[in-house]
């Protein structure tokens, strides 16, 4: 059973702006009170309007101040709302359970999509033609000489690997992480350099 | 305008005066501060500035509630009434005060 939430909840819901329009209405009352006691005291109506809003102060700052003088309420009113809510679920497990599979696949699944489509589509990767570029992995030198020599299957094929340097500087010693490639690196992802330039192909002979 | 006691001089005791003209019947806020004036014979005047923030304050604290009705002039105005907890927290306020103001006097007769 699903019980819709009764006189508190509909007063949260609506309370903030309802206390506000009650609050415009409760004053407006008061200074109405005051104009009419300066009328019957025999001021014009202008100036019984006059000085019962010069007596009544600023009605801004008065409001501001009555927010502040029952502010809490706010954060009681939404404690009371997620006691509510728990209160429910533990009432109807069988529900609740539903209801968070229902929402944690729909979240998963979307999750999901947008993630293939945001790489797909909005983020390929920098390079030109993601679309023909393929990897292969863990061959070695020779292989790679096989595959580039071949010529059948890609268009071009480059390599790269891992590797470490230790770089002195007079004296220190620094780890490099670095990542060694054949001369035609660049050119096989079509990465223009912004400045100088890229490898001569003869400049990764062995 | 001439200078009155302002009831806020001493903590609470707004609270104290707001709660004991509350406990006689719903009533809303010019009434209040009418009949603060009223009862003291003039010496009391509360402003809306303390009046109304000092009400908000007092709901805030469950000790006042309200309803809309319909003034003696014919528009819709926020009775405000006492709760339980606001009769409770009146009876505490008017047995503090009894004390205090019994102390005070017994140290103002010495001589």
């Amino acid at each position: 059973m699903i019980r819709l939430p009764g006189r508190t909840g509909i007063r949260s819901l609506w309370g903030r702006r309802l206390r506000e329009y009650e609050m415009d209405e409760e004053m407006m009352f008061h200074l109405s009170r005051l104009i009419e006691d300066n009328l019957e005291a025999g001021m014009s109506p202008a100036e019984a309007r006059r000085v019962a809003l010069r007596d009544f102060g600023g009605i801004c700052q008065l409001k501001e101040e009555c927010r502040q003088a029952s502010g809490f309420r706010f954060i009681r009113e939404t404690r009371q709302d997620l006691h509510y809510a728990v209160r429910q679920l533990l009432h109807n497990p069988g529900f609740a359970f539903l209801t968070i599979l229902v929402l944690a696949l729909g979240i998963g699944a979307n999750t999901a999509s947008v993630g293939v489509i945001d790489q797909l589509i909005f983020r390929p990767l920098p390079v030109l033609e993601p679309e023909r570029l393929v990897s292969i992995s863990q061959s070695s030198y020779l292989d790679y000489v096989d595959i580039r020599n071949d010529g059948q299957v890609f268009s071009d094929v480059a390599a790269t690997d891992f590797a470490g340097y230790e770089v002195w500087d007079s004296d220190h010693s620094r780890n490099l992480s670095v990542r060694s490639v054949s001369a035609n690196f660049f050119d096989v992802l079509g990465i223009k350099m912004a400045a100088g330039r890229s490898f001569y192909p003869e400049e990764d002979r062995l | 305008m001439p200078k009155y006691p302002d009831p806020d001089m001493l903590q609470g005791t707004l609270d104290m005066l707001i709660l004991k003209t509350v406990a006689s019947g719903p009533i809303h806020g010019y009434g209040i501060a009418m009949r603060i004036q009223q009862i003291t014979q003039d010496v009391l005047r509360v402003r809306q500035g303390s009046l109304y923030p000092a009400l908000y304050r007092l709901e805030r604290k469950r000790w006042i509630d309200y309803d809309w009705g319909t003034s003696e002039n014919g528009r819709r105005a926020k009775y405000y009434r006492l709760t339980k907890q606001g009769r409770k927290q009146l009876a505490t306020e008017t047995e503090n005060w009894d004390r205090l103001s019994t102390a005070v006097n017994r140290l103002l007769q010495t001589t």
